[in-house]
């Protein structure tokens, strides 16, 4: 379903980090067009991606990288305090040894075949930021949201902005928010997840073919 | 923003947030928009009414029944310039700006409109993955003097109330997402790149006669009359990249 790489276990996934770091390139500034000082041409590693670092994988079948995100405390450093305090001008950046940073959440769409696809290898990095959370005790997630995702991850997780939307001329907002990881959340995602399939295996019954089973 | 202080918005949010009905809700936000000089309200998705009956899409408003019934009778979403200007913005944007945009018969439109005495307004696209987009328009009859920074207050109020409400009332049978099968969603996909049916068996290696099957049972299942409907319609429902 997903992978995650600590800083325990990022010595014996080197490649894995590797194909991460040249995909999130791709995206990142190939697609997006992001201008990001201080990185190396076709591969996005950047200031936050410290020893701390904590990364959630999507592959494909195939081993591919079509999905990932990144993890960071807010005890050190984090995008929030350094480049985008400013933005939080509802509530302060939540720092604590229980908030974390979510960035870098990006999937690689040239690898997937439908939006049910895409869907669901948002579904996958979204249950795997939970479930890391769970694991450790992180309650919140702090993260500065494009305003289509913010949208998106109101009605996944509880969340608040920490700040008023921010953009330039007509383009996208972006919105500081913070969320709430818990159960509920994760059951709710495994829902969301769970109802791709079902749906499709409905259809599939229905037409007395046999039932397909995904083996994410 | 030194000195900003949004306590009032954040107090605002954490109160929508709590309600429980959609009635609550909209009691909630008239309250908070009334500051800014707006009495009216419409939250709704932006979806053909002509495709998708009104019991099946998210819309709450407190606009007079006449005039609700008004439009109705005349599908004028498809014509107001301020939704069609929503679909395409990603930004906020006042009634006044989108009229400049507006069809003869939206001019219509926004006639019948100002006839009930909803002069002056600000539209809010809502747009998220995995959701139809839709709109929050605000409206009044004087108009709003409003600063960059109260527009993005109004802004993030709106969002917050019409997502919580999108949650509260749905899942809405219009947002159902996998409906096609994956090589229904291929078939479409090429169509929507206007491959023949011949094309599409060449590249996916099948038989022409499977091409057309799977594309009629595509048409089936979205209740398509011809292939640009399929085609839009699959785009429109998220079952194929546009």
């Amino acid at each position: 379903m997903f992978k995650i790489v600590t800083p325990d276990t990022r010595s014996e996934n080197s490649d894995l980090l590797d194909a991460m770091h040249q995909m999130r390139y791709r995206i990142v500034v190939g697609e997006w067009g992001w201008d990001i000082p201080g990185i190396a041409a076709g591969y996005d590693k950047d200031q936050f991606d410290t020893e701390d670092t904590v990364y959630v994988i999507a592959r494909t079948a195939s081993g591919e990288v079509v999905g990932t995100s990144r993890l960071n405390p807010t005890v050190r450093p984090h995008m929030l305090s350094e480049l985008f305090a400013d933005y939080c001008n509802l509530q302060p950046y939540p720092v604590g040894k229980d908030v974390w940073e979510c960035s870098r959440f990006v999937t690689d769409r040239s690898l997937m075949t439908d939006p049910v696809d895409d869907f669901r290898v948002r579904c996958r990095l979204g249950l795997g930021l939970t479930a890391y959370c769970l694991d450790n005790q992180i309650s919140r997630l702090s993260w500065l949201t494009h305003q289509k995702f913010f949208n998106l991850v109101q009605k996944v997780w509880d969340t608040e902005p920490l700040g008023l939307p921010r953009r330039e001329g007509d383009d996208w907002a972006w919105i500081p928010a913070v969320s709430r990881m818990d159960e509920a959340t994760f059951d709710r995602q495994l829902d969301r997840y769970r109802n791709a399939e079902a749906i499709v295996a409905q259809y599939m019954g229905s037409k007395q073919a046999s039932a397909r089973s995904k083996v994410a | 923003m030194r000195d900003y202080d949004g306590s009032a918005v954040l107090h605002a949010i954490r109160l929508i947030l709590a309600t429980g009905t959609s009635a609550e809700t909209i009691t909630v936000l008239a309250g908070f928009i009334e500051s800014y000089g707006f009495e009216k309200i419409f939250l709704g998705q932006l979806v053909n009414p002509l495709n998708v009956p009104l019991k099946d899409i998210l819309y709450i408003s407190n606009w007079p029944d006449e005039l609700k019934a008004a439009r109705r009778s005349r599908a004028a979403i498809l014509h107001d310039p301020i939704a069609i200007c929503a679909i395409r913005s990603k930004r906020p944007f006042t009634w006044a700006e989108a009229r400049e945009h507006a069809t003869r018969a939206g001019r219509r439109i926004v006639d019948m409109v100002h006839d009930f005495g909803l002069t002056h307004g600000i539209m809010f696209p809502m747009h998220a993955l995995d959701s139809v987009s839709g709109g929050v328009s605000l409206g009044g009859g004087i108009k709003p003097d409003l600063s960059p920074v109260q527009v993005a207050e109004l802004e993030i109020v709106c969002q917050t109330a019409y997502y919580h409400l999108e949650v509260m009332l749905g899942p809405f049978p219009y947002q159902k997402i996998a409906e096609f099968t994956a090589r229904e969603a291929e078939c479409v996909q090429f169509a929507a790149a206007g491959k023949s049916n011949w094309e599409i068996a060449q590249i996916l290696g099948i038989q022409e006669d499977t091409v057309k099957k799977t594309l009629r049972r595509a048409s089936d299942k979205l209740n398509a009359v011809n292939r640009a409907h399929l085609v839009a319609s699959a785009i429109a429902r998220h079952q194929i990249f546009p």
